[in-house]
């Protein structure tokens, strides 16, 4: 029980002492409520009353404060850290809010808002004479990092992490590096070859000693928590004999007859069945599809060699201390009709046609056609107001105008037609929208609701579409190839990701951050960051941002070995627990675990996993798990608080306000608004004028004009002469 | 449903456009512009139309005309894509589409085929001078005798022609109905406009563009009627000589202003010249000039000793009435006062 | 006394990260609700134990109302679910002691949902007021 109480009742400049009377309510608390201390301020946030406060509770030794201002949002942090400078634990605080739930909300019932705001101090008096000092949780941490999925976020992440002194595990699911980049040709806005890039970034992790890459790897099973996580990860076998001469290797490449689809180039070409996804992949080491091979003894017996198909999957266990996710995206499959997509044949997504225009480097063929006429439908899968993916893609306005200039570029004659609902090319890369008008491509605006429709013509595709940008016009295109710019969607393998790690997963099926604006890279899930567009869609540079700013998170989570986590988590009161599980099975975090303690079955939190969020506390039939500062005792007191009847005297300058017509019914004005007023009898006057003749500071004239502007008691009457400022008069006069 | 046309764009960039393809349909051309209302706007619907190559719907629009090129719209245009020019090119495009002949296309689009056609013409005007021996009586008699049946040829079989061609592709081909009693009602909007230019005052620009434009169409015109009806040259009239003077000396000071201009390219009006403008305005100095000297030396009795004045002339004249009339920037008073016409006819009464 | 002192108390349970927001902006923006409304702030509103909830209404309050995080909720996936149960067990508990399971509430608020709050305690209120005068 705290008995020392300081209790600070802030006017809020007028905003809470205009309603409420806080002059009265800094007169109720005494003694028998424990408190030593209470007064009303002005601004309790100002620097000076901080320093008094300080000065208080050094002085008067006080176990506990309640400030009654604004909301906990704004000062929250505000006032801890005061009592904290003042040697007293930030525990012991408690702020009530008497602004945005009380004064403002009640402005048209002052007295029932002072009634209210009485009843709210009380309670938090009580409950901050029920507070105890909690001290912030320690835990060790292993200095090692797992980043899932080497594309050009995790890479980028894993090779800062790795400067910075942590061990990195680096995980990717396909056998090569490089994720998505890879399958771009060129690179907006740089022009730099996506593979290039690659390269490079592989190249700078073998310098670095303490990355350990996996390539044909997954996450298999996770189990710990922030500092220690257990990972296995199981990694698929290369089948290829890895002390084969290079040489003979490039050979059984070359003279392989088995020919099977070619995922990287997403079916647009072939591949041999040992293969790597392009020349220059990296590592090195080319890929045996033993399956596709069963049949071929005869090539298997003369690079026998080559092969180890006795090579066996791998489980290797891991332990990390924080884990970085950057798996990244996959492309919006278009539903088989969508545009005529796989029905017709010249229409491709997007991602498809990069590969195309990658392995054609003289002219643009396809289905033996030449192709000069390209039309883009914009937004596929993207932004629809009925289906699940409501968002924008942010990249593939960029991405489609990018090609449409490689498209020129590369084989000249081209028309490229866009059919876009926006075109979203914000920031620098408007630049190329810029190129893109000027080189004369076409440019139509649809609404999602009357999309185009694509018909085969002979030869050619015709769409169909009313054009926004000519008065709706029907208008009809003929083009050689349709292009659909399929957006992001999140991977399908994303859900087995959650299921690990217990990321929460957004509506639109990305991995959720805490806040996107103040917590964009962490999860609920302490220890687990995510970066890149495994998170939302993102261009290459604000992938690389977040995974970078992750790395930095997670650098900062791990450099002193040891972490701190608020101490607002759930406890076990062993004596009453007899272990039933229930809070164990609400509890998404897997948080409680059942333990032995000295014979008796009982429930305990990791405190290191634990967020405190409470949900185990109601279904303990016994009452046995609370969460710190939400325990019974500080909440019923609080009700009780709430509930104690007050007396509240009519104050003597009451400001009751008649809702109906927005006029004030005082029974009497302020003494500044009498001499306001008398200055202005019948004469118009404006603010600088008032202010001389009261000799009062501009400001405050300025301050009550407007109050009583609001309350009709004045209002403006025009100009004046050099339209400086407004005259004012007394209402109804 | 029309069909988008993307060779168009590549089209009517030989008539002079810029870069109108940058057009990204803000549509700041048509807020700005003094003329347009919101039942009949422009400038941006004709760039869409251009940039689609939509030229049906071009050929069946009035609108270029009734644009009388303050430029307003190609300074506040954020892309740069003139769209003040463009609507000068669609009616330069449209002017060779109203030719039945189709060299109007041909000498627009083409310079040396316009100086050729220049060329042809003087070398036609030399060797008729020399087939008369260069007598100064015979090259003016007849040089009076080729201006009115210049003036009738070139009415009846080019101007008549091409002025049912444009009704036909504003009126005619896209069907609008209109009652006969309009074709006569609107015939004051005609010559009102062909007249005043009336429309022109609309521009938000200074206006004593207007005026000079105006005083110079007056002054054209009544010096045609001088030379051909009252025979300035051959003039004793006292007042018909007063009046010669004072008509060629506008049309000489007002058109050599407007070269000025186009040299300066202060203004956004005169910033772009294609040879067709230059042809008309240098013409028109030309004209104002020789005429002003021939009448001139004839008073001062010098013109026997210097008949070349009166070759140089006649050369101007043949030049101006058989190639920058029927078929140069000539017709845009025809077309414009015809188009104020036709837009008053598809306005139901 | 004047109407107005006649008004129910309710107690509202409201989140840290999104009603409460809510609540506090029905006052920035002084959209009026009764002020025998009072409100605590919990992480989750999955957290609100029914003995609280029975406190209260044997302290003296008229209503309960919980201001659930619904779909928004950065905890749990199951948090409407969890914060259901809570209203089911309450209730339970409630019609044991004869009070009336009408006297608790629950409705997902967001974090600008000011006017929704308003009208909810509008709602609430006539209903508690309601069973007030039947009970008479």
């Amino acid at each position: 029980m705290k008995e020392r109480i300081g209790v600070y009742i802030c006017h809020c400049g007028g905003n809470i002492s205009d309603y409420v009377d806080v002059e009265e309510l800094g007169k109720m608390f005494h003694e028998q409520d424990g408190v030593i201390i209470s007064k009303d301020v002005m601004f309790a946030c100002a620097d000076s009353n901080q320093k008094a406060m300080v000065k208080d509770i050094e002085e008067h030794q006080l176990d506990a404060i309640v400030v009654a201002s604004c909301s906990p949002k704004l000062h929250l942090h505000t006032f801890k850290n005061v009592a904290s400078r003042a040697g007293l634990n930030p525990t012991n605080y408690v702020q009530v809010n008497i602004r945005e739930q009380c004064s403002w909300p009640h402005s048209d019932k002052p007295r029932e808002a002072t009634v209210k705001a009485a009843g709210l101090i009380r309670a938090g008096i009580h409950r901050v004479s029920h507070s105890e000092s909690l001290d912030n949780i320690e835990i060790s941490v292993t200095k090692a990092v797992l980043v899932v999925g080497a594309g050009v976020s995790g890479m980028k992440a894993a090779i800062d992490l790795a400067r910075l002194g942590n061990e990195v595990f680096l995980v990717e699911k396909d056998y090569f590096v490089g994720g998505r980049i890879a399958q771009n040709e060129k690179l907006f806005m740089s022009g730099q070859k996506g593979k290039d890039v690659v390269t490079a970034l592989y190249k700078e992790m073998k310098t670095l000693k303490n990355i350990t890459l996996f390539t044909g790897a997954s996450v298999d099973k996770v189990s710990g928590s922030l500092g220690n996580f257990h990972v296995d990860v199981k990694v698929k076998p290369r089948f290829i004999n890895g002390k084969a001469d290079k040489q003979v290797v490039k050979q059984a490449m070359e003279e392989c007859p088995v020919y099977i689809y070619d995922e990287f180039n997403l079916g647009l070409a072939k591949r041999k069945a040992i293969y790597k996804n392009y020349p220059e992949a990296l590592p090195d080491v080319p890929v045996i599809d033993a399956e596709a091979l069963k049949d071929e003894s005869d090539f298997k017996a003369k690079y026998a060699s080559v092969f180890n198909f006795n090579e066996q999957e791998e489980v290797l266990s891991l332990i990390v201390g924080s884990v970085l996710i950057t798996t990244g995206y996959d492309s919006y499959q278009p539903k088989v009709g969508e545009y005529g997509y796989k029905m017709l044949p010249n229409v491709l997504t997007l991602p498809e046609f990069k590969r195309l225009m990658e392995l054609s480097p003289e002219k643009l063929i396809y289905n033996d056609q030449q192709i000069k006429k390209i039309a883009f439908i914009y937004c596929v899968g993207n932004r629809q107001t009925k289906g699940p993916n409501k968002y924008c893609s942010r990249q593939c306005c960029t991405s489609t105008i990018y090609t449409s200039l490689q498209l020129k570029e590369k084989y000249k004659d081209i028309t490229a037609f866009h059919l876009y609902r926006d075109i979203r090319t914000y920031g620098k890369q408007e630049i190329l929208y810029d190129q893109s008008s000027k080189q004369g491509d076409f440019y139509f605006k649809f609404e999602e609701k009357e999309a185009p429709v694509v018909e085969q013509k002979g030869k050619s595709l015709v769409l169909k579409f009313k054009d926004y940008l000519t008065a709706k016009m029907p208008l009809e295109v003929e083009a050689d190839m349709v292009v659909l710019v399929t957006g992001m969607v999140a991977r399908e393998d994303s859900v087995r990701i959650s299921e690990h790690f217990k990321i929460p997963i957004g509506n639109d099926k990305f991995f959720n951050e805490i806040h996107p604006k103040l917590k964009p890279v962490e999860t609920v899930i302490k220890g687990v960051y995510i970066g890149g567009s495994c998170q939302g869609p993102k261009n290459i540079s604000e992938s690389v941002q977040s995974s970078l700013s992750a790395a930095a998170k997670i650098n900062a989570l791990l450099k002193s070995g040891t972490v701190s986590i608020d101490p607002v988590i759930a406890r076990v009161n062993g004596d009453a627990c007899t272990w039933c599980g229930k809070c164990a099975e609400v509890c998404d975090y897997t948080a409680i675990k059942e333990v032995d303690s000295d014979g008796k079955r009982i429930a305990r939190v990791n405190k290191a996993i634990c967020t405190g969020c409470g949900i185990c506390a109601p279904v303990c039939p016994v009452n046995a798990i609370e969460i710190a500062q939400y325990t019974d005792l500080e909440i019923e007191s609080m009700i009780d608080g709430f509930m104690e009847a007050v007396e509240i005297k009519e104050r003597e300058i009451s400001t009751e306000v008649a809702e109906d017509t927005n006029a004030v019914t005082m029974k009497e004005y302020p003494q500044l608004w009498k001499n306001i007023l008398q200055t202005m009898n019948g004469i118009k006057k404006s603010i600088p004028e008032v202010a001389d003749e009261l000799a009062e500071d501009k400001d405050i004239v300025t301050y009550h004009m407007m109050t009583m502007n609001k309350y009709s008691v004045v209002m403006a009457a025009g100009m004046d002469d050099k339209e400086e400022y407004y005259y004012y008069k007394i209402k109804n006069q | 449903m029309a069909l988008v046309n993307p060779e168009f764009a590549a089209e009517i960039t030989k008539y002079g456009a810029g870069d109108f393809k940058a057009c990204f349909n803000c549509g700041n051309c048509t807020a700005t512009c003094s003329l347009s209302t919101t039942e009949n706007s422009f400038p941006r619907e004709m760039i869409r139309y251009s940039t689609l190559g939509l030229e049906d719907h071009i050929k069946a629009s009035l609108k270029p005309w009734e644009c009388y090129y303050c430029g307003e719209c190609s300074a506040q245009c954020p892309r740069q894509a003139k769209p003040g020019e463009l609507m000068m090119s669609l009616r330069r495009w449209l002017t060779a589409q109203y030719d039945w002949t189709g060299l109007s296309g041909l000498l627009y689009k083409s310079l040396t085929l316009s100086l050729t056609a220049f060329v042809l013409v003087l070398a036609g005007v030399i060797v008729f001078a020399s087939s008369v021996g260069f007598e100064l009586e015979k090259m003016v008699r007849i040089g009076h005798y080729f201006e009115m049946i210049a003036i009738g040829s070139v009415s009846l079989f080019i101007l008549l022609p091409n002025i049912i061609r444009m009704w036909w592709f504003v009126i005619g081909k896209p069907k609008v109905k209109v009652p006969i009693k309009s074709y006569f009602i609107a015939l004051g909007d005609l010559f009102v406009h062909m007249f005043t230019q009336k429309r022109y005052l609309g521009c938000d620009d200074n206006q004593f563009r207007w005026f000079e434009h105006f005083i110079l169409v007056i002054g054209y015109l009544t010096l045609l009627i001088t030379t051909v009806f009252l025979d300035w040259f051959s003039a004793t009239n006292l007042f018909i000589i007063v009046l010669g003077y004072m008509e060629s000396l506008v049309i000489f000071v007002v058109t050599v202003d407007f070269v000025l201009d186009r040299i300066k390219k202060k203004k956004e009006v005169s910033k772009n010249s294609q040879p067709s403008d230059w042809f008309f305005v240098v013409g028109l100095v030309l004209l104002g000039f020789t005429g002003f000297l021939v009448r001139l030396f004839i008073d001062f009795k010098i013109l026997e000793q210097n008949s070349w004045i009166y070759l140089i002339h006649l050369m101007v004249l043949v030049q101006w009435a058989l190639i920058i009339v029927p078929f140069g920037k000539w017709t845009h008073f025809m077309y414009r006062s015809f188009a104020m016409y036709m837009a008053k006819l598809k306005v139901s009464f | 006394m004047t109407q107005d002192q006649k008004k129910p108390k309710i107690l509202v349970f409201s989140t840290d990260k999104i009603s409460d927001p809510g609540i506090d902006q029905a006052g920035l923006r002084k959209i009026h609700y009764a002020p025998s409304v009072y409100v605590i702030s919990l992480p989750c509103s999955s957290g609100v134990k029914p003995r609280w909830i029975m406190h209260a209404l044997e302290k003296g309050f008229d209503g309960v109302f919980i201001a659930a995080d619904g779909h928004e909720c950065s905890y749990s996936s199951k948090c409407a679910e969890h914060t259901n149960q809570i209203i089911l067990d309450s209730q339970a508990l409630m019609t044991a002691k004869g009070i009336s399971p009408k006297r608790i509430r629950m409705a997902a608020l967001c974090s600008v949902c000011a006017e929704p709050f308003a009208s909810h305690m509008e709602n609430f209120s006539k209903i508690l007021s309601n069973l007030d005068s039947t009970k008479d």
